[in-house]
């Protein structure tokens, strides 16, 4: 199963790329937008922050764009989910990717910030990634997702947490199925999948 | 609801693990890989690795560690021990460290906690505080906690979190070894103080304190010689901690 991880040159790539080892792929590191553009699938894995991460996902926006008229599947991790949206605030206010309806926003002081651990997934119905069991969280940032693109959800006190976003041949995870053992993999063995 | 975590925290030096874990079906106790993974077998939510090696030839060593850790191990883990720069962290979290933690150096130079958040995002930035009791208060101490700072423990807290630490790991040097149980008091105080989540560290001696830690605001609790020496299971921990009424990813 081939999958391509986009390089950002940012963050920590190497334990997503074990992640998808482990699930039976072969995936393959790109920072050539034309590369991606002729993906079978795509990764887009997290990174620092929002504004650094936006800088450098924007030239890889016609590419992820080109995948998706093909209907190929893509998916976002953690802030690489984040900068699907249209717009986040995290360092300023600055423009997403605008893939995916909806805000990416501080979590209120009302809870504890980060969100850091483990919560078990909710699911809103059909996804085709069939989200559940255990999901390991690590943010400082939301994305207020429209009910129409959540495909699973947490409850971090009072603030609903989209953990699981898709349309059409897009998806986004807001945890970290690399770090969420035997949980994590199946939802990546289901991308692979698609 | 967020689930309260369990982590097991491994001393290594020199690449190998320090205090060997005595699980039975470890072949080689002293391999940092195969440990992990009896651990995240074992239902840890998390792991922690220590380095308490002293010599700067191994800093590579670790790095090596952390990356083939990395490969095998599905869960998050923090690496610490002897981070003195920027550019100490950076070399561990692109290695694959999920968290680094701050310690010795961050005291003599807290724009530690700045700068490795702002390349790497908070929740991958752990404050280590060692603080020892000191008149109706604490005193954070440094270098292993054999020396005293002077510094005021629930102030220095609030500083490593405005600066940028994403959590905080809580020994409490008196409770450490005594195995009676976590400094409830102390994690009381620290919890009420920052938005963070707090790890307590020390005192592990039996199932109950663990919950004893959570009841006292902790998100997480760690632990080494009991789970290395098999006095207690993490299975056994998280099932006293259910029925104390505390949320735990059980079974994983």
């Amino acid at each position: 199963m081939n999958v391509t991880v986009i390089d950002l040159g940012l963050g920590n790539l190497g334990s997503v790329m074990q992640a998808l080892k482990r699930a039976g792929a072969d995936p393959h590191l790109s920072a050539d937008p034309a590369e991606v553009a002729k993906a079978e699938r795509v990764i887009l894995p997290g990174v620092a922050a929002f504004g650094v991460g936006i800088q450098r996902a924007a030239n890889f926006k016609p590419a992820v764009q080109e995948v998706l008229a093909r209907h190929a599947p893509v998916l976002g991790i953690c802030l690489g989910m984040q900068i699907l949206f249209e717009e986040g605030e995290e360092d300023g206010v600055r423009p997403g990717l605008g893939l995916l309806p909806g805000r990416v926003t501080k979590l209120p002081p009302s809870v504890q910030v980060p969100h850091i651990g483990w919560q078990k997934l909710r699911a809103t119905g059909e996804s085709p990634l069939g989200p559940r069991g255990w999901a390991y969280f690590a943010h400082s940032y939301r994305c207020e997702a429209p009910d129409e693109v959540t495909q699973a959800w947490v409850d971090h006190g009072p603030v609903r947490i989209a953990a699981v976003v898709g349309r059409g041949s897009l998806y986004g995870v807001q945890y970290h199925p690399e770090k969420s053992a035997g949980d994590g993999e199946a939802l990546l063995k289901s991308f692979l999948r698609l | 609801m967020l689930t309260r975590r369990i982590i097991p925290c491994l001393d290594v030096k020199d690449g190998r693990v320090v205090k060997g874990v005595k699980f039975e079906e470890l072949r080689d106790a002293g391999d940092p890989v195969e440990s992990a993974r009896a651990y995240g077998a074992a239902g840890a939510d998390e792991l922690c690795f220590l380095d308490i090696s002293a010599s700067l030839e191994s800093r590579g060593t670790l790095v090596q560690l952390v990356e083939r850790v990395a490969q095998e191990l599905a869960i998050p883990f923090a690496v610490g021990g002897g981070v003195r720069s920027v550019a100490d962290a950076e070399a561990l979290l692109r290695a694959g460290a999920d968290k680094v933690s701050l310690n010795t150096a961050a005291l003599a130079q807290p724009s530690l906690f700045n700068e490795v958040a702002r390349i790497a995002g908070s929740q991958s930035v752990l404050a280590a505080i060692d603080a020892k009791a000191r008149g109706p208060g604490w005193e954070v101490r440094s270098h292993g906690g054999t020396r005293g700072t002077g510094r005021d423990l629930i102030e220095w807290a609030r500083e490593a979190v405005d600066r940028g630490a994403g959590e905080i790991l809580l020994t409490s040097m008196d409770h450490d070894g005594v195995k009676r149980g976590f400094a409830v008091e102390m994690l009381q105080a620290v919890t009420a103080a920052v938005p963070v989540p707090v790890i307590a560290s020390g005192g592990a001696g039996a199932a109950e304190h663990f919950a004893d830690a959570f009841d006292a605001g902790a998100a997480a609790a760690l632990a080494a010689s009991v789970f290395h020496f098999g006095t207690l299971s993490i299975s056994a921990v998280k099932q006293t901690c259910v029925a104390r009424g505390f949320p735990m990813r059980w079974p994983p």
